[in-house]
């Protein structure tokens, strides 16, 4: 009887570490995700601004607008997608925020692209010091 | 041309919350849901120079339980509740039988403690979900 007793309680001991595990394995991949989106983005937007030869910031905060919304759309970062492209969107106000959510949406209106650029402007400024 | 590196500073699309508040936000959080619940042992310890048995055990029990319950995580929540189960069960035994010991509860208590603070950790610091923002809970 001792002996079921002491092996039965060395279950939830084993248990207990392989969900540890699972969940450092987990959020390892999670830190490592958002370096990845950051990565991939600065790429293709060096990679389409040399194309262009174009130095203006403007140009290259536009690129790299696209380029968000493009990883955006492509569901880059996997389901972790919505909080890495949160996190990727500075300090802006409630009201940017909530427009960008319904701009991404329904994506088909220029003006809205517009918008989006000034907005990033912002943040860029914003993310600057 | 210089490679173009977007500086930013990670905040929640949903809740705007900066760095350090997700930090205050996990160290509060911990401290209230994981450190709380096993002061009764701490006062044990101090008052008694030592903690039974019979005491790991039933907190191990309560432990799983109290912190698998509010688990936003399926698999988390279900093995706490085994967990409590399994414990119930052996403080049932240790009621009869006082010579097991402790049947790893210690150890038990101290991997989900650090389970928890893991999980905080990701929701709080990297996710930015706040810990005070009470309408935040209804969603």
């Amino acid at each position: 009887v001792d002996n079921f007793i002491e092996f039965i309680s060395a279950i939830p001991v084993v248990v207990v570490a392989v969900l540890l595990a699972v969940v450092y394995t987990k959020l390892w991949h999670r830190l490592k995700a958002d370096k990845h989106f950051i990565k991939a983005v600065s790429e293709k937007l060096s990679a389409e601004a040399e194309k262009r030869t174009d130095n203006d910031p403007n140009a290259v905060r536009h690129l790299y607008l696209m380029s968000l919304l493009r990883a955006r759309k492509s569901k880059f970062g996997g389901k972790n997608h919505p909080t890495i492209f949160g996190a990727a969107m500075n300090d802006l106000a409630d009201r940017d925020r909530r427009f960008i959510k319904s701009t991404l949406k329904n994506n088909s209106d220029i003006g809205r692209v517009r918008y989006l650029d000034k907005v990033f402007t912002a943040a860029l400024k914003q993310a600057a010091h | 041309m210089e490679p173009f590196i977007f500086k930013y500073r990670d905040v929640s699309m949903n809740t705007k919350l900066q760095r350090h508040e997700g930090v205050r936000d996990w160290i509060v959080s911990s401290l209230l849901n994981l450190i709380m619940p096993l002061l009764p042992l701490t006062v044990e310890h101090f008052a008694r120079d030592t903690v039974s048995d019979l005491s790991w055990v039933l907190a191990a029990s309560m432990y799983a339980l109290s912190t698998g319950v509010v688990s936003r995580y399926a698999v988390i929540f279900i093995i706490s509740m085994l967990c409590s189960l399994f414990y119930t069960a052996m403080f049932g035994v240790l009621l009869v039988r006082e010579d097991v010991g402790s049947l790893n509860a210690p150890t038990v208590i101290a991997g989900i403690f650090v389970l928890n603070v893991s999980v905080k950790f990701w929701y709080h610091v990297v996710d930015r979900h706040p810990f005070t923002d009470f309408s935040f809970r209804s969603e």
